[in-house]
């Protein structure tokens, strides 16, 4: 089954989940910022290298927006309200399918760190563990020294060719706040990533906590206007399939130096 | 068939694409275009041809690195259904067909260097190779010098008449930077580019290397605050139709000098 109509998405539209967010950091304009380890409802990080997949299948993951597998047929987002709170502040929230996390890194270490990741759940673009849209980032949990190393992750991309490499696309700047999110570029013809095998940091980071994070954005949406929500539905962010498993989590973009706000989200699907 | 109706669009919703794209290795040019084409990121950079003639570009059989992804219907039509884009500065964003690219000029030399470009892909406003709304830019893909040129490129139009001329309609700059991008006017009266026979420096451009593409535009969104997304759905993006063997990629006009970040979300719709 799926749904193939709005009439579909009407008839299958489940309770909205509503989320209240308030960063404990000052968050960097310019500069994406995850919310899954802030409060309320902070999400927690896994400390060994090989890392844990994700799943809500049996219960959510605390961090995540809730959600639930639907009993037959499929889930789509059907709706998105997200407001940035009452300052000054503009930017882009992305929802994301969080797919696998790990830690356990020397943070002062040069050398390749060997992460050879547990198996990715089958929540990839096609809802296989082949990692075609699958990306990475790397999330800062624990404010990091005063250094910007280039990271470099080796990994597998979805064709399943190893040995594969590619660094952070922005910059790192120097003592990133926890909530700092780094995404990392892919190979030239990749479309995913299916395992990491090592990160590797050009210098130190002196101090602090870094984290892999294997994920998936699934729909985008502009928040422009301070205080006041905006949103996505079925129809504008084209029936994004959420599948079974799914661990939403928020991360945004803003061209502000905001602190302490409330980030607001709604989040609902359709299932049918 | 095509898709002629909302449900359709609802029944033929493909997987959203994520892009983002590093900033450009120097400073970008107020209101000058930049590509991304040769950016890091996701996707991964794209490369370029290293031939005067170039080469036709199409992803029907494979990829094409750079591109974002796209993988033909297996019948009926794509349409672009959703096109969200963000920058770390302000600008505007563009998503288009990529269709041909070519290399191998003397960027020093001011005579009429022969292109005869290869066929153009079936991929004009109504999926012909006749040219209709293909458009020509230069792209620097290595820095050139402290000149600046007028670029001068011979070419055939829609309607197959040879000889037409155009220039770069943003004035060159000395010293452009990798990605700096420069769109080619069109002589009076034509609406697009079936093939190319020639380009034309005004002055040698010292040193660097130069690349011709042929693109089709296929929407744009404003970046008018930074961090902020512009975004079109499928009503109000009007399903612009993607032709087989599509090639999207990322070009942007920034309003200031800050060089950005882009990143955003491309979604397709099938039937």
């Amino acid at each position: 089954m799926a749904i193939t109509t709005l009439a579909g998405v009407a008839g299958g539209q489940m309770p909205p989940d509503h989320r209240l967010k308030v960063p404990s950091g000052t968050l960097v304009a310019g500069r994406h910022h995850s919310l899954w380890g802030q409060a309320p409802f902070a999400g927690s990080y896994d400390t060994t290298l090989a890392g844990v997949a994700l799943s809500s299948s049996t219960n959510p993951v605390t961090g995540q927006l809730y959600r639930r597998d639907p009993v037959s047929g499929n889930a789509y987002l059907s709706k998105l309200y997200a407001s940035l709170g009452a300052n000054s502040i503009s930017g882009t929230v992305i929802v994301a399918d969080r797919l696998w996390h790990n830690g356990g890194f020397t943070i002062t270490s040069t050398a390749a760190q060997t992460v050879n990741s547990a198996t990715f759940p089958a929540r990839d673009a096609t809802g296989t563990t082949d990692g075609d849209g699958v990306l990475l980032g790397l999330e800062v949990s624990a404010t990091v020294g005063a250094a910007t190393p280039t990271i470099t992750i080796s990994y597998t991309n979805q064709a399943g060719t190893s040995g594969k490499t590619a660094t952070n696309t922005i910059a790192v700047a120097s003592a990133s706040v926890a909530s700092s999110f780094y995404p990392i570029s892919l190979q030239a013809g990749d479309t995913g990533v299916r395992s990491v095998q090592s990160l590797t940091l050009s210098a130190s980071l002196v101090s602090g906590t870094i984290n892999l994070v294997a994920y998936r954005p699934y729909a985008i949406l502009d928040c422009r206007y301070n205080g006041v929500f905006s949103s996505t539905d079925a129809l504008t962010s084209v029936m994004p399939r959420v599948f079974n498993g799914t661990v939403p989590f928020v991360i945004i973009n803003t061209n502000s130096n905001p602190s302490g706000l409330p980030l607001q989200f709604n989040y609902s699907e359709a299932q049918g | 068939m095509a898709i002629t109706t909302l449900d359709g669009v609802v029944a033929g919703a493909q997987v959203p694409r994520f892009f983002i794209k590093a900033v450009p290795v120097a400073n970008t040019v107020a209101g000058r275009p930049q590509t991304t084409w040769d950016r890091a990121g996701v996707p991964g950079a794209g490369s370029y041809n290293t031939t005067l003639a170039g080469v036709a570009l199409s992803s029907s059989s494979t990829m094409v690195n750079g591109q974002i992804p796209h993988t033909d219907p297996g019948s009926g039509n794509a349409y672009l259904a959703r096109f969200g884009a963000y920058s770390t500065s302000t600008g505007t964003i563009f998503l288009a067909d990529r269709l041909w690219h070519n290399g191998g000029f003397t960027i020093t030399s001011t005579s009429a260097q022969t292109v005869n470009s290869a066929t153009f892909p079936a991929r004009d406003a109504n999926g012909s190779t006749n040219g209709e709304g293909v458009l020509l830019g230069l792209e620097i893909s290595a820095a050139a010098g402290a000149v600046a040129p007028t670029i001068t490129v011979s070419y055939t139009n829609q309607d197959g008449t040879s000889g037409r001329t155009g220039t770069n309609s943003v004035a060159t700059a000395n010293s452009p930077s990798a990605g700096a991008f420069y769109p080619i006017g069109l002589q009076a009266g034509d609406r697009g580019v079936r093939s190319v026979q020639s380009l034309t420096l005004s002055a040698s451009w010292v040193s660097g290397t130069m690349n011709l593409v042929a693109y089709r535009p296929l929407a744009f969104v404003d970046a008018s605050l930074a961090g902020t997304t512009g975004a079109i759905d499928p009503v109000t993006g009007g399903l612009p139709r993607l032709y087989n063997g599509v090639v999207p990629y990322i070009y942007y006009i920034p309003t200031s000098t800050t060089p950005p970040a882009i990143g955003g979300l491309y979604v397709e719709t099938q039937g």
